[in-house]
C-alpha cells in the first residue's frame, strides 16, 4: 500500500494530512494526483469544505480504504467472513451517521458531491431518506426550509386525485 | 430543529431528487402535498423510474372482488434484508370505507383499469403515482376483448 501522504486544506484554513490511497476515494483528488497538479509540499485547497466537515470526510475515507485493502487480501475468505466484514462496515456506517445532526448530513452531502465520493453520497442520501420517510409534509417542509405554495383547495384537490391506495 | 442552509445552495434536481428517490413510494404519496416542486417531481417519469428501480417488486392479486398488493423482494435490499414476500394491503378508497367490489383488472402501459361489479363504474388507476380517474358511462359498459390487451 502506498504510504504517500498528502495535505488537504479546508475553506477555513485547517490542514489535514491523509494517506494518498484514502484521498483517492475522492475522484476529484484522484484526478488531481493523476495529472500531477499536486505539489508534495503544498496542501490541496478545498474551497467548498469547512474543517469540521472535511474531518468527517477523512474519517470516512480512512475507514473505507482499510476495507478495500482487506477485500484484496482475503479474496478466498469464506462467505461467513465476508458477511461478518460487511456487517462490521454497515455497523460502523450506521454509528458514523447516527452521531450527526441533519444539518451536518446536508453539509456532508454537499462536500461528498463536491469531492465526488459516490459511496459517501449514497450513504448520506439513504440516511436522510430514512429520516424523512415517516414524516408529515409539514415536518418535511421545516427540514428542507420549503414554503407550502399550495392553497388548501389545491391540497384537497390532490388528495382527491389519489383516491385509491393499498391500506 | 436548527434551520438548515441546505435549500439555499441545492440544485433541486441533483440533491433533493437523489434523496427522495431513496424514500419508499408509499411515503412519497403522503409527501406529495409538501410543495408544488415536489408534486411535479413525483410525477416526473425519470424520477418515477429511478424510484421504481430501487423498489421491491409489487404484485397485484385479484380475488373475491378485492385487489391485494403483495411485495416480493427476491434479492433482499442491498444484501441487508433477507428475501421476502408479504401482503402489503388491500386496495381501497381513502376516506370511504365501502368495499370497491372490483370484478375485473386489466393493465396496459403501466396503467390499471378496474371494473366494478355490474360494470357500473370504470376506473383507470396509475399505481406508481397513485392517481385515479373515473370514466363516466355515456350509456352503459359492455365487455370487450379490447380490454385484454
Amino acid at each position: 500500500m502506498s504510504s504517500n501522504m498528502i495535505m488537504l486544506k479546508s475553506s477555513d484554513g485547517a490542514s489535514f494530512e491523509i494517506e494518498e490511497a484514502a484521498a483517492r476515494k475522492s475522484k476529484i483528488i484522484a484526478n488531481m494526483i493523476e495529472v500531477e497538479c499536486v505539489d508534495e509540499d503544498k496542501a490541496i485547497p478545498l474551497q467548498n469544505v469547512t474543517g469540521n466537515i472535511l474531518a468527517l470526510v477523512i474519517e470516512y475515507c480512512n475507514k473505507h480504504i482499510v476495507d478495500d485493502d482487506d477485500d484484496v487480501a482475503t479474496e478466498e475468505a469464506s462467505e461467513e467472513e465476508e458477511e461478518a466484514k460487511k456487517k462490521k462496515v454497515d455497523d460502523w456506517e450506521a454509528e458514523f451517521m447516527n452521531s450527526m445532526s441533519l444539518e451536518t448530513m446536508f453539509e456532508l452531502l454537499l462536500a461528498a458531491n463536491y469531492l465526488n465520493i459516490k459511496s459517501l453520497i449514497d450513504l448520506v442520501c439513504q440516511t436522510i431518506a430514512n429520516n424523512i420517510k415517516d414524516k408529515t409534509p409539514e415536518e418535511v417542509r421545516k427540514i428542507f426550509s420549503i414554503e407550502n405554495d399550495f392553497t388548501p383547495e389545491e391540497e384537497e384537490e390532490i388528495r382527491k386525485e389519489n383516491a385509491w391506495a393499498f391500506g | 430543529m436548527k434551520r438548515c442552509r441546505f435549500n439555499t445552495y441545492i440544485d433541486f434536481k441533483n440533491y433533493t431528487g437523489l434523496i427522495l428517490s431513496r424514500v419508499p413510494a408509499k411515503s412519497l404519496t403522503k409527501l406529495r402535498t409538501t410543495c408544488k416542486r415536489w408534486y411535479a417531481l413525483f410525477r416526473d417519469s425519470s424520477f418515477v423510474k429511478k424510484n421504481l428501480d430501487k423498489a421491491t417488486m409489487e404484485l397485484m392479486l385479484h380475488s373475491n372482488y378485492d385487489v391485494h398488493s403483495i411485495s416480493v423482494n427476491l434479492h433482499g435490499t442491498e444484501d441487508i434484508v433477507d428475501p421476502s414476500m408479504e401482503f402489503k394491503g388491500k386496495l381501497g378508497r381513502l376516506n370511504d370505507p365501502r368495499k370497491l367490489n372490483i370484478s375485473g383488472v386489466f393493465h396496459c402501459h403501466g396503467l390499471v383499469l378496474c371494473s366494478t361489479i355490474g360494470n357500473v363504474r370504470l376506473v383507470v388507476w396509475n399505481p406508481s403515482t397513485g392517481q385515479t380517474r373515473w370514466i363516466k358511462p355515456r350509456t352503459c359498459y359492455r365487455y370487450d376483448e379490447a380490454y385484454d390487451t
